[in-house]
């Protein structure tokens, strides 16, 4: 009985430890890769410089439901609130003043062409 | 009483009678002879830690794997990698700074990127999607160093 009652207790532990193994080997080790991920995984660093593209194409462009369809890119509906997620991030990381105007620039043309849907 | 008394008597002969006797020759009984056993491996021991094992991996795969929130662009399915690739051949056709275009371009990390977006440029105007093929063929040429052969010359 005293054997069996130890043999369990082993048993036991070693579960644990192979639990614990498992784990490691699934976080650390050889995780989930994710290759094929969408727009809106993206980190905050990245989604700030793609709203920056799209300002510098609607500077040139001068189209800002263009500017918008390219915003929804990173994974949300809501143009406006990318756009300054992204605005705010790139005051907080001191972007150039004059990338900071062209995110401005679109914001302003959005709230626009948004207003006059309303 | 009597009855009783007799009997402590008879007890107290017996008894004597018992130290007289010779003593049996001892007689020890050894176990049967058996072959040692061979040490076991703990088998239950290995099924426990593979059991476990499998068990972590379950959880650290399946119930809870590791969210990835903050990605890189290299990361995109291979369609939204064409978007991100237009996108930055037309903020450069926008600009001009090739320096800027070629730093977004290698966060795609793609293995050779003038390739790749000379072929998407070709699919693009294939498409009919000309702008967009211009924009990727001038961010191809600019970054292999012959960007004048693509913007427009003066006609004679």
């Amino acid at each position: 009985m005293e054997g069996r009652k130890r043999r369990l207790v082993f048993f036991t532990l070693m579960i644990v430890l192979g639990i614990a193994a498992g784990v490691a080997y699934g976080w650390l080790v050889n995780p989930v890769k994710y290759d094929d991920t969408g727009p809106s995984t993206l980190g905050m660093d990245y989604k700030a410089d793609y709203a920056l593209m799209a300002a510098e194409i609607y500077a040139a462009e001068g189209d800002p439901v263009m500017a918008m369809a390219r915003l929804t890119f990173l994974g949300e509906d809501n143009a406006l609130q990318i756009l300054d997620d992204a605005l705010t991030f790139a005051r907080e990381q001191d972007y150039h003043p004059g990338d900071l105007q062209l995110m401005s620039d679109l914001r302003q043309a959005i709230v626009a062409v948004q207003g006059e849907g309303q | 009483m009597n009855n009783g008394w007799h009997k402590l008597e008879n007890m107290e002969e017996t008894r004597q009678i018992r130290v007289n006797e010779p003593r049996p020759p001892e007689v020890v009984i050894s176990p049967p002879e058996t072959p040692p056993e061979p040490k076991q491996f703990p088998w239950y021991l290995l099924t426990g830690l593979i059991l476990g094992f499998l068990l972590g991996l379950l959880y650290a795969w399946m119930i809870n794997p590791v969210v990835y929130s903050d990605t890189e662009p290299a990361s995109l399915r291979a369609d939204f990698k064409e978007n991100y690739r237009l996108t930055i051949a037309q903020s450069f056709a926008a600009t001009g700074d090739l320096e800027r275009a070629a730093s977004r371009l290698a966060l795609i990390n793609d293995e050779d990127p003038i390739f790749i977006l000379g072929s998407q440029a070709q699919q693009a105007l294939a498409a009919g999607f000309a702008e967009d093929g211009r924009a990727l063929a001038l961010l191809a040429a600019a970054l292999q160093g012959d960007m004048e052969a693509l913007l427009p010359t003066d006609s004679p």
